[in-house]
């Protein structure tokens, strides 16, 4: 197992600790909605009216990063949620149906509204309406289209989210009691914002030789605009990790001893084992950046001076489109052409590892021709391996090893 | 020739059958894929539309470079087959936000084939709002405007109505089909109520009527047929192959009814002729009852419905591999199905080019225990 370990940021240490507060409050808060992590203005929004938003999602990430995901998995097939579905969902059913009491965190409490958006996979619309019979609560969904190809939005498009985005936000000040205003309003686009901003300032930090964050880093603080978006607290802690990478940066220090050879990852990482990373750590191969993490989350700075337009704007905006907006089903595709030759050239990437997820189908499809093209357009190394996200038991060290193996003596010097 | 042996003549070569047709038309065609895309904006722009699905019968080798395994096998098989230029027919295709693989596919299939037309639609999953469905208008608009550059003629008010009522006459002829069904001894089966729809998916419609009222005036007359040991229901996504329901009825069965993109979900609805065509387009097939369009509660309802008019005796779930959709769904429709409506309910896993020997196991199985 790996003995290279990353140093991790100091601002990384803090928001673990911030993330167990967030989980432990979320006990005492009511009402708590339930909502997916993707470009959701309705989670800013619900905050705004004093609804308490947790991320079945993203515990299904520390879950599977406290080797549950096994477990619950198991369990959510013995329900008839089938091994083909996502891995975040089988990780929610199976710990929705456990039975016994001990769960990490003390688990998330049951939710008074479900809150969804389309502009992710199709499965975030498919997961929370089986949550919402499932709790048999209100269900609150911004529909955003996907436009299947590159062209600029047409206005309709915005007319239409800005106007749902006005429906649901009636169902959520009936479910609050509470009324928006129009100066938190401001407040909440502003910090949405400017975390774009600091996310896209770490990410180009990342350009610097050696790279200041490895892909856990970043991995880890993508939390804030997942999970934290329009927050101060949020924005604070992506100040603080700006400040101290910006110090890495003027001070050479790298995120891992000895930098030899910089790699880009796609697709989701297996988060059971984040730790892949300092065994490529150990040979040298830092991740300064990956397409989940570059081309997905913030891609663009969104004017917050109509908050409505802002938050609309935020939902189609999910996904890179070279520089148009768009939403996560146009992630890979779209970044083949000269956004990724760019991003190849300025972090300086000599090899690529393309994780072909099956609980991902939008993050993997395309990541066939992609590899392809990295190979014959960019003479890069190529490493495609077949890994899930969330579900563990697909996934064997030993075999892993064998590949990654395989890829290190394929780029040499590792 | 009988109306049942043309379709069964058809339906065994069904690309023969598009060639030939595409070579005497003179007009272009497009493949649509899912049963959301209104077709009726097609032929009042002067194409031919027919509804796409793979072949049988070929191996899925070439789409392996682009697609990989854990993807849609019918929409793998389809792309398969674009790359052998097994549709030498096709002049574009029209592919909607729909389920995952062909949503996420679109880019790639232009970024694999910029040459080819590929004109998209947005949908409006699951928000009913009237500012859904003028959003889902506007999408149709934008549509007719793509097709009719790729037709050269435009899309006037009479050529949409005209179209229109050929559609709802064509689905109004396909719903009166599926009534005979509802008789004790329906007077087709489920393998020939399948190649009917299909045949019906390729035809041009307005000739495809013509077959299709001649057709219930036989089965009208066909004569007493013997009572099925057992009526079922099929729900799944895009079912096409023969070889599936087939199987199922050789165990003795008769499929009755379904809830499937290719069956029921793209027939049981009418469009108004008489307001804005593009809103009544908009309306209608926004109820288009395929999981990624509306919620597992609305399925059950209109499973059930299905259910007890044609007084099915149990439900099988013939679900896609990859068709997470479907899949997403199934836990809470058995749950219902099975608690509620007291209907035994079996899920079988398929996929393009399945093997139909453990199919067939399970289904004289099913069937077995629904006569005890």
């Amino acid at each position: 197992m790996p003995t290279v370990k990353a140093k991790r940021l100091e601002s990384a240490i803090k928001l673990s600790a911030a993330i167990r507060k967030i989980y432990e409050d979320r006990w005492r808060n009511k009402p708590l909605a339930w909502s997916v992590n993707s470009s959701n203005p309705l989670n800013d929004i619900s905050r705004i009216l004093g609804i308490y938003v947790a991320y079945p999602e993203n515990y299904a990430c520390v879950c599977t990063a406290q080797h549950l995901s096994g477990k619950y998995c198991t369990i959510a097939e013995a329900h008839n949620y089938k091994p083909e579905l996502c891995s975040y969902i089988r990780n929610n059913f199976g710990y929705l149906l456990a039975k016994d009491g001990e769960h990490p965190l003390g688990g998330i409490p049951d939710p008074d509204v479900l809150l969804s958006v389309s502009n992710g996979c199709l499965n975030f619309i498919k997961w929370f309406d089986a949550l919402r019979l499932y709790f048999d609560k209100p269900f609150v969904l911004l529909n955003t289209p996907h436009r299947l190809f590159d062209h600029d939005m047409p206005d309709y498009y915005l007319d239409y989210v800005i106007k749902e985005l006005g429906i649901c936000i009636d169902k959520l000040e009936k479910i609050s009691g509470n009324k928006l205003t129009d100066q938190k309003m401001r407040e909440t686009a502003f910090y949405s914002r400017e975390q774009g901003k600091y996310w896209r300032e770490l990410l180009e930090l990342n350009k610097s030789v050696p790279a200041p964050m490895n892909l856990s880093d970043l991995a880890n603080l993508l939390f804030v605009p997942t999970s934290l978006s329009g927050t101060k607290f949020g924005l604070d802690l992506l100040k603080e990790a700006a400040a101290e990478v910006r110090q890495r940066v003027q001070n050479k220090v790298g995120a891992i001893p000895e930098e030899r050879h910089r790699l880009v990852m796609f697709n989701i990482p297996p988060w059971y084992r984040l730790d892949f990373v300092n065994y490529f750590a150990e040979r040298g191969c830092v991740f300064p950046f990956s397409d989940y993490l570059r081309y997905v989350w913030c891609t663009q700075d969104i004017d917050s001076s109509d908050p409505m337009e802002h938050f609309a704007r935020k939902a189609l905006s999910f996904g890179h489109n070279d520089g148009h907006g768009a939403t996560i089903a146009e992630t890979l595709y779209s970044c083949m052409g000269k956004r990724l030759a760019q991003d190849i050239k300025d972090f300086k990437i000599d090899g690529a590892v393309i994780a072909i997820n099956k609980s991902c189908k939008i993050m993997s499809t395309g990541g066939l021709d992609l590899a392809h093209l990295i190979r014959k357009k960019y003479g890069l190394p190529v490493l495609v391996v077949d890994i899930d996200q969330a579900d563990e038991r697909t996934y064997s060290d030993a075999e892993m090893k064998q590949r990654y193996d395989a890829f290190f003596d394929t780029i040499g010097g590792a | 020739m009988t109306a049942m042996e043309k379709i069964n003549q058809i339906a065994g070569d069904m690309r023969g059958y598009l060639t030939d047709i595409h070579q005497k038309s003179g007009k272009k065609f497009m493949g649509v894929m899912h049963p959301v895309i209104p077709q009726e904006l097609l032929h009042a722009a002067g194409l031919h539309s027919f509804r796409l699905f793979p072949f049988p019968g070929e191996p899925i080798t070439a789409a392996r470079a682009n697609l990989h395994a854990d993807t849609s096998s019918m929409f793998r098989a389809i792309w398969d087959q674009v790359l052998k230029e097994r549709y030498p027919f096709m002049d574009g295709v029209v592919l909607s936000e729909s389920c995952e693989t062909v949503t996420y596919f679109a880019r790639g299939w232009k970024y694999n084939r910029p040459d080819d037309f590929v004109a998209t639609i947005a949908g409006v999953r699951f928000s009913k709002t009237q500012n859904a469905v003028n959003f889902f208008c506007k999408e149709l608009e934008a549509l007719a405007r793509t097709v009719e550059k790729l037709s050269g003629t435009s899309i006037s008010a009479d050529s949409l109505s005209h179209a229109i009522s050929v559609y709802n006459k064509n689905r109004q002829l396909i719903r009166s089909i599926y009534e005979l069904r509802k008789s004790k001894s329906p007077p087709l089966s489920g393998v020939e109520t399948l190649k009917t729809v299909m045949v019906s998916h390729i035809m041009d419609k307005e000739e495809n009527n013509i077959l299709l009222k001649t057709l219930l005036e036989e089965l009208k007359n066909r004569g007493v047929r013997p009572k099925p040991i057992a009526r079922l229901m099929v729900s799944g996504p895009c079912i096409t192959d023969f070889r599936l329901l087939e199987t199922f009825e050789a165990s003795g069965a008769l499929v009755v009814a379904d809830d499937t993109n290719f069956g029921s979900r793209s027939f049981f609805y009418t469009v108004d002729n008489a307001q804005n065509q593009f809103m009544a387009l908009a309306k209608a097939y926004d109820m288009v009852p395929c999981p990624f369009s509306i919620s597992a509660k609305n399925r059950l309802a209109y499973i059930n419905k299905m259910a007890a008019e044609y007084k099915v005796d149990g439900v099988v779930f013939a679900i896609e591999k990859a068709c997470e959709s479907e899949k997403m769904d199934f836990p809470y429709l058995e749950k219902e199905i099975t608690a509620k409506t007291k209907l035994p309910v079996t899920f079988i896993e398929t996929e393009y080019l399945c093997d139909m020997a453990p199919i067939r196991t399970r289904i004289d199985a099913f069937v077995e225990s629904l006569m005890k």
